[in-house]
């Protein structure tokens, strides 16, 4: 065989391959919006209200790691005091920031230093001091030294004293009902372990008094792209993969655990990005070691609102991280790829992330460079690439437009038919180099692995007042 | 929360779509594996031209179909809120202001849903009166017919089952009897709130005897999650004590442990004597939730204080907490002596628990307690002994901060 039929064979496989991941994807979106449509109906007003009225929720604590986030934080803290929930304490974890994130949260909220017996369920960098507010009793702050994100939620976790605890990103603000919804799960079913909230974007909302009061298309296309993959995200895949009981990941910007259950695995692993994808990943072994019956749930509806980066630098940052956390947490759990010990989170979630998440940044990559080299060696069918490129863009589009269709049905959506259109092009723009661009960051993060293990905290945000929009 | 209307149809325009579009990419995929045997390049230039055209076609008839939905739903809630507004209007006036009620006519819709949420807002008398007209147009019975029939889509059960319970009425235990085993697990949850809120409306006793028998069977036979049992049975409101006692002298398993949690937290202190039986349980949930009701009460019996010392020696972390807690309802002299111990506990949850305990065991149990923070000869017993008196605002974060360093 020729060099020629090998690039021809590639070519044939990349087309097979873009068959088979775009079925899946579409069996994905299809699963998901069943799954959503099922929730949105059962869901009421009146059960949610009525669950808070009647006193059957269970406390919560809110784990929130901070690093740097001396714009925002104060903000973040005030929205989440203000949280529509009968009891719940806040623990922020400033984990050994360089910025005045530790002054501003003191000077704001009046904290004092005070000594507090922590249980230590999970060793954790060196902690400094506790503090606590003088004004809202139920606010504490653990200032420590750096370790990383995920031992900074470790930290806030050996405080925290509630059945249920939240984690939740420092610039990030909860919609009014999503705790009470999220937590209902755990009162009503004692065998669910971990649930995961939706994550929209918050670029571009308008705020009122640190709620978000209606929704605008953000400025920049680099934000608008991430609406969309957003929306993909949760109102397709990930509710189709918790309706087959398959989740894999709790985004680490809203995800709440039953406490018991995080004590059982030892807390967040420090060694990998993906803390939050990890987590899930131990929380499926360990019950399905143990035999115990678990849920792991992901509902669209508790929303929670998180900036997310407004530049290409720190997205391409941002999925640089991602792509390394995903390759090392499924490397660390290889032993569950087609194990049918672990049902269908070995033979089809893991098989899934391997092939098509790690494994797309290959073919991906494979496939430009199939165009690159036979364009230069004259052997290109000018034809053939276009509609084959023309075919993979009108497919991605469509799934966002799917995942936009849902998204109307949410009573939080985008209202103005000009917000609608500018997504709509933003899903072509997609394409037009910004997917390329990180591409290309999730292929530089395979070789930077080893290198950059477990490293984190090093996006760099505008600030929640900053980068919100207007605030009223 | 979302728009509970259109998601049928998107649901049909989406699985249209997306059987035409798999149709597609599996003949892609065929004519792609021809082709890698040389063969059909002009037929493969052809279907890849077709998918291209359709998807191109598909994708505009979703993003018009997102928009006219934006549009007609945004139209229509805007309609729906004025009616609702109307109606409510219009309710308030009969029931409160005595106005004549509208002529005979089917009250259904935004009428049905804002005579609904009236009722709810309302006390006796007005209570009553608005109970009379859902009588009068036959309300319940629309809501009891639409919430039985399986020939109603599942959406509307649901709905017509939560209005139901938002309404409250002493009627439609047969069709509660029956919808509580439906196959559909939330029709079950809702009819075990719905006709749990109907038997806290019914007056006549006889009828409140004979349907709370007939609810707690079928509670006890049901396979509805602890935690819906517990929202259910917090629902029955002044039947509660009826029930709830019926369900302690028969339930077993979650079902009698929500039911103890229940009577603790709605303080049936007239049950206070059917909870020490449940101490010695095997099920370790039932005895958490027995020691719970108990303080929930407010009440220590004998026979549950004769209990305590083995509670509180139990292997069982959570025993141990709730015995706790407890033992802070004992006169203080008897408290005391059993809770300082605990302060020393291997779990923080017990020595928490039994340093609140101290701290509301009267002076004497808080003197304990501040003298534990400065002297136990246990670190641990010390730290959670400041903490609690730091955290009851008893002493100061810097009056802690010294003793801390102190001690």
């Amino acid at each position: 065989m020729g060099w020629r039929s090998a690039l021809d064979y590639f070519e044939y496989f990349i087309l097979v391959y873009f068959a088979l991941i775009a079925l899946f994807s579409a069996a994905l979106g299809l699963l998901g919006l069943r799954s959503i449509l099922l929730y949105a109906r059962e869901s009421s007003s009146t059960s949610v209200y009525g669950f808070l009225a009647r006193a059957s929720y269970k406390p919560v604590s809110i784990l929130v790691p901070a690093h740097n986030e001396e714009k925002g934080i104060e903000a973040s803290v005030r929205s989440l005091l203000d949280l529509a929930y009968p009891q719940f304490e806040v623990i922020v974890t400033a984990d050994g920031p360089t910025d005045r994130t530790v002054e501003v949260l003191i000077e704001a909220f009046h904290l004092v230093e005070v000594p507090r017996e922590a249980r230590v369920v999970v060793e954790t960098a060196e902690v400094k001091r506790i503090l606590r507010s003088t004004r809202h009793p139920n606010l504490w702050l653990v200032d420590k030294e750096n370790g990383g994100k995920a031992d900074a939620i470790n930290a806030a976790f050996n405080l925290a004293r509630h059945p249920v605890v939240c984690s939740i990103d420092a610039d990030s603000i909860l919609d009014g009902a999503a705790l009470a919804r999220a937590t209902r799960l755990f009162a009503e079913d004692e065998t669910v372990v971990a649930v995961g909230g939706t994550i929209r974007a918050l670029n571009g909302a308008v705020l009122e008094a640190g709620k978000v009061r209606s929704i605008r298309a953000p400025k920049t296309w680099v934000e608008r792209i991430q609406v969309l993959e957003y929306a993909r995200a949760f109102f397709t895949a990930r509710a189709a993969w918790s309706r087959v009981g398959a989740l894999t990941i709790i985004s680490g910007a809203f995800g709440i655990f039953r406490r018991s259950a995080i004590e059982e695995v030892g807390g967040w692993w420090t060694g990998t990005v993906a803390d939050d994808m990890e987590v899930v990943f131990r929380l499926h072994r360990f019950m399905r070691d143990e035999r115990r019956p678990y849920r792991i749930v992901a509902t669209p509806d508790p929303i929670c609102w998180t900036e997310v980066p407004s530049s290409l630098r720190a997205l391409r940052r941002q999925r640089n991280g991602w792509h390394r956390g995903l390759l090392e947490v499924l490397w660390r759990h290889r032993c569950m790829l087609f194990n049918p010990r672990y049902g269908r989170v070995g033979m089809v979630a893991v098989p899934y992330l391997w092939f098509f998440e790690a494994g797309a940044a290959f073919v991906e990559g494979g496939g430009y460079l199939y165009v690159a080299v036979a364009a230069i060696f004259g052997f290109l069918n000018v034809e053939f690439a276009l509609m084959f490129f023309a075919l993979a863009v009108l497919y991605g589009i469509l799934l966002s437009q799917l995942a936009m269709g849902i998204e109307t049905m949410l009573l939080s959506r985008y209202e103005r038919a000009s917000d609608r259109l500018v997504l709509f092009v933003a899903a072509f723009a997609e394409f037009a180099g910004i997917r390329q661009v990180l591409l290309w960051e999730r292929c530089v993060a395979i070789f930077q692995l080893r290198k950059r293990q477990g490293k984190f905290w090093t996006e760099t945000r505008t600030g929640i007042e900053a980068g919100r929009g207007p605030e009223i | 929360m979302w728009r509970r209307f259109g998601e049928a149809a998107y649901a049909a325009v989406m699985v249209v779509v997306f059987t035409i579009q798999a149709g597609a990419l599996v003949l892609v995929a065929a004519v792609v594996l021809v082709a890698s045997r040389g063969q059909a390049s002009n037929t493969l230039r052809f279907v890849l031209a077709s998918a291209v055209s359709l998807t191109a076609l598909v994708v505009m008839l979703l993003t018009a179909y997102t928009l006219g939905y934006q549009w007609l739903s945004s139209r229509r809630e805007h309609r729906r809120t004025a009616e609702m507004n109307r109606w409510t209007e219009r309710w308030a006036d009969v029931v409160v202001g005595g106005s004549p009620p509208p002529k005979p006519q089917k009250v259904r819709g935004a009428a049905l849903e804002a005579l609904v949420a009236v009722k709810e807002q309302l006390r006796e008398p007005e209570r009553s009166r608005a109970q009379d007209l859902l009588q009068h147009f036959g309300v319940t019975a629309h809501l009891l017919g639409v919430a039985g029939s399986r020939r109603h889509s599942t959406r509307r059960r649901y709905d017509a089952l939560d209005l139901l319970f938002r309404a409250g009425s002493p009627v439609g235990f047969a069709t509660y009897a029956d919808l509580s085993h439906d196959p559909e697990r939330l029709i079950r949850e809702l009819t075990a709130r719905a006709w749990a809120r109907s038997l806290a409306s019914v007056r006549d006793p006889v009828v409140l005897d004979s349907q709370a028998r007939r609810f707690t069977r079928e509670m006890s036979d049901s396979d509805l999650p602890q935690g819906a049992i517990h929202e259910a049975l917090l629902e029955t409101a002044e039947a509660a004590p009826l029930v709830l006692a019926l369900l302690l002298e028969d339930a077993t398993g979650d079902v009698l442990a929500a039911a103890l949690d229940v009577a603790g937290r709605l303080q049936c202190v007239k049950m206070v004597d059917l909870v020490p039986a449940h101490l010695e349980s095997d099920d370790v949930d039932v005895v958490c939730s027995g020691w719970r009701a108990l303080t929930g009460m407010g009440a220590s019996p004998q026979a549950a204080v004769v209990l305590l010392p083995g509670a509180l020696e139990s292997e069982e972390e959570e025993i141990r907490s709730q015995a706790v807690r407890f033992a802070a309802l004992l006169p203080p002299s008897e408290a005391l002596e059993l809770l300082t111990p605990r302060l020393g506990d291997k779990s923080w949850w017990v020595r928490r628990s039994a340093a609140w305990a101290l701290l509301n065991s009267g002076a004497k149990g808080r003197r304990l307690l501040d003298d534990a923070s400065g002297h136990h000869p246990d670190p641990f017993a010390r730290r959670i002994a400041l903490q609690v008196l730091l955290e009851s605002g008893e002493i100061s974060a810097g009056e802690a901060m010294n003793r801390a360093v102190v001690s």
